[in-house]
């Protein structure tokens, strides 16, 4: 029985967030039924404060409010902060996104055994004496695209939706003996900002999340 | 198929993910490219990483998808608001015949024509060596040091801001391919111009970027800024971008359109090129510049609250280590040294030319420059005697350089019409040759008077036009008083013709006003010739955001 394999693949999730529509493990029996068995495909979504509206567009979900968090923001956000500036924060505000791979297969495959002929002297110093890339085993990634023609208007294999409406400095409320009262991470003391992107399809975002089409493969190894 | 939702509030967790995601499975084209590191001479080297290959590898974006970089409405006379500025399709495919950004049912729309070099048509196929297995993207940790030269010394170039030259320090990079096969970056732009005013002002303007070549050498480095008191997270950046360039707005009947979102076929002609592009941009070295982030800071150093935030390029130490290092020269010190360094890099990378010191290899590290087209003939000092030709030709006849003629398309900076357009007329003044050292002869005169004096015999009869058949016979021997390019004839053919319209020399009363005849070339390409910017040093530089209250 030939079967496509979905894994769905969550990094950062925590344990809670798991529910009954995971799928379930394959056995060893099941496992030896699927065809190419040499690599899986895959399907990686992840939603950050998204969902889709019933138009397909990506609308943040599930932000704070002003009445959830008192002091609060009205957005979701995220915030930087760094070595040597404790009192401020580079915040992030309206923050959702959408990253998704749809059918990418991954292999183990070993690369080329022989020289491309890309590789000068400055390559070669690069990965240093004794060290030979060709016939190397590697991790694949690529998508099927055998019924594709080269001009079709094919852009299903990546979807990216990112919403960053603003970004500014915003700097914690402290009491005068230092001690923080509302972190600047927080706080909405600028609320607009020159500066943001997004990332999307169609006029205003209706089309959903950004489509990407990517051919060939890419290979990973150590050295 | 949709998956069920994963939501985490802490989202810091996640954009590692996302970071991890976009490092991992995108060849990040715009970081890409750089200037080639002399790793043995730089380091001394420990370290292993992670090798990323491309291969048969093209990335398409749907024409309608589309990146947009404005924030919130600034003030409010400005017409700039949210969205109004994108960036659509961003395409890095083959160079070889592709398609336009239009499609037919399913099928994207076969590009008419390939333009000048390929330059015509935005995407391609797919690229056979994108990153070669054994020449790939590299992300590794690395220790860098410097070699313990003295304080006078170059040495390997490696110094920390307070002037270290053997301190080892930890550095996370991510490195491009040495040499990669040339590969085509375009993408579709539109810019919404008087929003929110009267309709009549309102209007979409739809361009086209097509940049074609090779991104090899690339360094992105991230590592802790050694500058005191500054103990941040610091990263720099080398960006060394080759190869050809254009930007065009012509739209094709039948396939333009004046509707926001909504993809054009452009011309595959028309526009703005650039051909044999070589820019180098150093955007910080190790370990004494780089860039960090912080908050904007008062006369006294106090925090400015007002939300902007700064993306900074510090100032380079007041460090005697860093100096020499920073700064390469190639001669002693003297107020004409940088300017004999950065000529003697220009001569260093033209062809012929001789120059009489030696570049220290860090000079091209730590100095940027940008170079469009070949640059034939060198002039001046350092340079070989310019000839007289059109070409100069190797021993089996094969021309090995070439002067850009009034409508080259295959060098240089050049303008072109649409296909199908109405020639324009082209007119210039042959390029005056100014010698700016102290001492020697000036040539500053664009209306061509008290020129004879100082030995100036403008080109041609009488005029300084650049026209059919029109030659110039330098005299003294240096080839100075014919103008930049020296003697030689100058033919536009039937190109050649003449118009009623303002002298441009006019402007600086060197004309009377009004209109007259005047020669001029009509063409559908005029060639602008190629030019030089070398020794470009940035001592510092910084970015601040702005904040607005709406």
């Amino acid at each position: 029985m030939k079967k496509t394999l979905f894994f769905l693949l969550v990094l950062n999730v925590p344990a809670t967030a798991f529910s009954e529509e995971q799928m379930a493990l394959l056995n060893d029996e099941e496992l030896s039924g699927v065809s190419a068995r040499q690599g899986i495909a895959l399907n990686f979504e992840m939603l950050i404060n998204a969902t889709l509206n019933a138009s397909g567009e990506v609308v943040p979900d599930n932000c704070p409010t002003s009445a959830l968090v008192a002091a609060g923001t009205p957005d979701c956000r995220f915030a930087l902060q760094f070595n040597g500036i404790d009192d401020a924060w580079l915040v992030v505000k309206e923050y959702y996104g959408v990253f998704k791979l749809n059918e990418v297969h991954v292999d183990g495959v070993r690369t080329q055994d022989s020289v491309s002929g890309y590789c000068d002297a400055a390559c070669q110093e690069r990965f240093g004496v004794g060290f030979d890339p060709d016939d190397r085993p590697a991790i694949q990634l690529s998508y099927d695209h055998s019924d594709l023609g080269s001009n079709t208007a094919f852009y299903n294999d990546a979807e990216i939706f990112l919403n960053a409406g603003k970004v500014a400095a915003e700097f914690n409320q402290s009491d005068p003996g230092g001690n923080i009262i509302v972190p600047g991470y927080l706080r909405n003391e600028t609320p607009g900002s020159a500066i943001g992107l997004k990332m999307a399809d169609g006029v205003n975002g209706s089309g959903g999340p950004a489509q990407l089409r990517f051919d060939g493969k890419m290979m990973m190894y150590g050295y | 198929m949709r998956m069920t939702h994963h939501r985490k509030r802490i989202v810091c967790n996640a954009v590692h993910s996302v970071l991890f995601g976009w490092l991992a499975c995108l060849p990040l084209p715009g970081m890409a490219a750089l200037e080639q590191m002399d790793e043995a001479a730089m380091s001394n080297v420990s370290g292993a990483g992670l090798a990323f290959v491309w291969e048969d590898f093209r990335w398409l974006t749907k024409p309608t998808s589309y990146f947009e970089q404005v924030g919130s409405g600034t003030d409010p006379e400005s017409t700039f608001q949210r969205g109004d500025l994108r960036w659509y399709g961003i395409n890095v495919s083959a160079k070889e015949a592709g398609t336009t950004w239009t499609e037919t049912g399913s099928s994207m729309d076969a590009c008419a024509s390939q333009g000048y070099g390929g330059l015509g048509c935005p995407r391609g196929g797919t690229i056979s060596h994108f990153a070669a297995h054994d020449n790939p993207y590299v992300l590794r940790v690395m220790d860098y040091s410097g070699n313990g030269s003295g304080a006078n010394q170059i040495g390997n170039g490696v110094v920390t801001w307070g002037g270290d030259t053997s301190t080892s320090k930890t550095v996370l990079e991510l490195l491009a391919p040495t040499s990669q096969e040339d590969y085509r970056f375009s993408f579709w732009g539109e810019i919404e111009a008087g929003k929110g005013g009267p309709a009549a002002d309102y209007g979409l303007l739809k361009t086209q970027t097509i940049i074609q070549g090779s991104a090899a050498g690339s360094v992105l480095q991230f590592f802790q800024s050694t500058e005191a008191g500054n103990p941040n997270f610091a990263f720099l950046y080398k960006s060394h971008l080759q190869g050809d360039f254009r930007f065009s707005a012509n739209q094709v009947n039948g396939k333009d359109s004046d509707t926001l979102g909504t993809p054009v076929q452009f011309d595959a002609f028309e526009g703005m090129h650039f051909r044999n592009v070589d820019a180098f941009l150093p955007l910080g070295h190790l370990f004494y510049q780089a860039f960090t982030i912080d908050v904007p800071k008062d006369a006294s150093g106090n925090d400015i609250t007002n939300g902007n935030f700064v993306l900074a390029l510090n100032e380079i130490p007041d460090n005697p280590a860093v100096y020499r290092r920073h700064y390469s020269l190639a001669v002693a010190d003297s107020i004409h040294a940088g300017y004999q360094t950065a000529r003697a890099a220009l001569l260093a990378n033209t062809y012929g030319a001789t120059p009489s010191v030696t570049v220290p290899d860090n000079y091209f590290q730590t100095h940027g420059y940008s170079r469009w087209g070949d640059w034939f003939p060198c002039q001046g000092v350092g340079c070989p005697a310019v000839p007289t030709s059109m070409t100069v030709t190797d021993g089996t006849g094969a021309i090995i350089a070439q002067r850009n003629t009034f409508n080259d398309t295959s060098d240089g900076i050049f303008f072109s019409k649409c296909s199908g357009c109405t020639d324009f007329d082209a007119f210039a003044y042959t390029m005056t040759a100014v010698d700016v050292r102290a001492g020697q002869s000036q040539y500053n005169c664009p209306g061509g008077t008290e020129c004879s004096g100082d030995g100036y015999n403008p080109r041609g009869t009488g005029s300084r036009f650049y026209k059919q058949n029109d030659s110039c016979k330098p005299s003294g021997g240096t080839g100075l008083n014919c103008g930049y390019g020296g003697g030689y004839s100058i033919s536009a053919g039937s190109a050649y013709t003449n118009t009623s319209k303002v002298n441009p020399q006019a402007f600086f009363d060197a004309a009377s006003a009004g209109t007259q005849t005047l020669p001029v070339i009509r063409t559908g390409v005029a060639n602008l010739g190629d030019s030089r910017a070398e020794g470009l040093l940035i001592n510092s530089f910084k970015f601040t955001s702005l904040g607005a209250q709406y």
